[in-house]
């Protein structure tokens, strides 16, 4: 399928395109990707890049670009699954300069609602390092719940998984 | 976008399938998959998949997955990635199926619909020296030697270049 476009409160999430990659690349080469397995030299930069824009047609999901509503790149969320992952994953990164004003919270949010309303999925985990406290903050304000029981992917066995199901997040 | 499919006169060109995706991460397991970065681990060879299928949605071309009477067989097609000078006509046919003309069949395919669809060329292709299949492939399809190219893994690569017109 075709990556869709969501929008909230404040934000568009729209399909990944090659303007991207620059500030997608500044973040995988620097020391912010340290949670996400990096930091990523180009190719490994541009290998997750391209991942995150085909997944689309290979899975029915996969990464979507965080813009503000006046036009500004802050990040990118997306569902991710295949053998990189024991599960469906709902991942999120916000670039430098936009952390603390709840965009990661607000965009993961719109993207799960997406994946459990329209695309019909029953439930996503997030892996956290655990000393990524902003992002295991930011699983807690959706709504998500640690399991511990849950697979971790091979060479992180100390991963925080959160767990997210329908209903996480509303009243 | 995702990939149109294609036909020539005995192969399939289009998208991917979890068969071409499997096909794929077991030719990535072995030696055989040296000229193109491998041998890769499961992991790796399902990015590699994912990654054409990025180049589609990002660029609107890629490579093409290749099947012959429903069987992946290969993947051939123009491969431009972010640090690139230029698109590459680039082609992958499974040691199973080596010496049929399929690559040959395939890429010409692929660079009569670059040329005509996108209006690329003339393409290059980038052949490690010592890939001596892929140089009759690339002499079959009229491209000439342009001179060396950067080293593969420390492998030599040689530049060839395509004739610019679609073929007759």
């Amino acid at each position: 399928m075709m990556a869709p476009t969501l929008t909230t409160a404040r934000l568009v999430l729209r399909p990944v395109q090659m303007a991207d990659f620059s500030a997608y690349r500044d973040f995988m080469l620097s020391d912010r990707a340290r949670y996400m397995g990096g930091p990523y030299d180009l190719a490994g930069a541009w290998g997750l890049f391209c991942h995150d824009a085909g997944l689309w047609a290979l899975a029915g999901h996969g990464g979507l670009a965080v813009e503000t509503k006046d036009g500004q790149t802050v990040g990118v969320v997306g569902i991710n699954a295949g053998p990189l992952f024991p599960e469906t994953e709902l991942g999120w990164m916000l670039y430098e300069g936009h952390e603390g004003q709840g965009y990661a919270t607000e965009a993961a949010g719109v993207l799960r609602d997406w994946a459990f309303g329209s695309r019909g999925l029953t439930t996503l985990v997030s892996y956290v390092f655990p000393a990524n406290h902003a992002s295991a903050a930011v699983a807690r304000r959706l709504g998500a719940r640690l399991d511990p029981q849950a697979a971790r992917q091979a060479d992180s066995e100390d991963d925080l998984v959160f767990r997210h199901v329908p209903g996480d997040g509303q009243p | 976008m995702t990939p149109p499919v294609l036909h020539s006169q005995r192969l399939t060109l289009g998208p991917a399938s979890s068969a071409h995706a499997e096909a794929f991460i077991a030719f990535c397991a072995t030696e055989d998959s040296r000229f193109i970065g491998g041998p890769a681990d499961r992991r790796d060879a399902w990015e590699g998949v994912a990654i054409s299928a990025g180049l589609w949605a990002l660029r609107g071309f890629g490579p093409f997955w290749l099947s012959a009477g429903g069987v992946p067989v290969g993947r051939a097609g123009v491969y431009y990635p972010d640090w690139r000078a230029e698109p590459e006509l680039a082609w992958t046919i499974y040691p199973a199926y080596q010496g049929r003309g399929y690559a040959t069949e395939a890429a010409l395919v692929a660079r009569d619909w670059a040329y005509a669809t996108l209006g690329l060329g003339p393409l290059v292709s980038l052949i490690d020296t010592g890939n001596a299949p892929s140089i009759r492939v690339a002499q079959k399809l009229g491209a000439v030697l342009e001179g060396p190219h950067e080293p593969n893994g420390g492998h030599p690569v040689m530049r060839w270049r395509h004739p610019a017109g679609v073929a007759a």
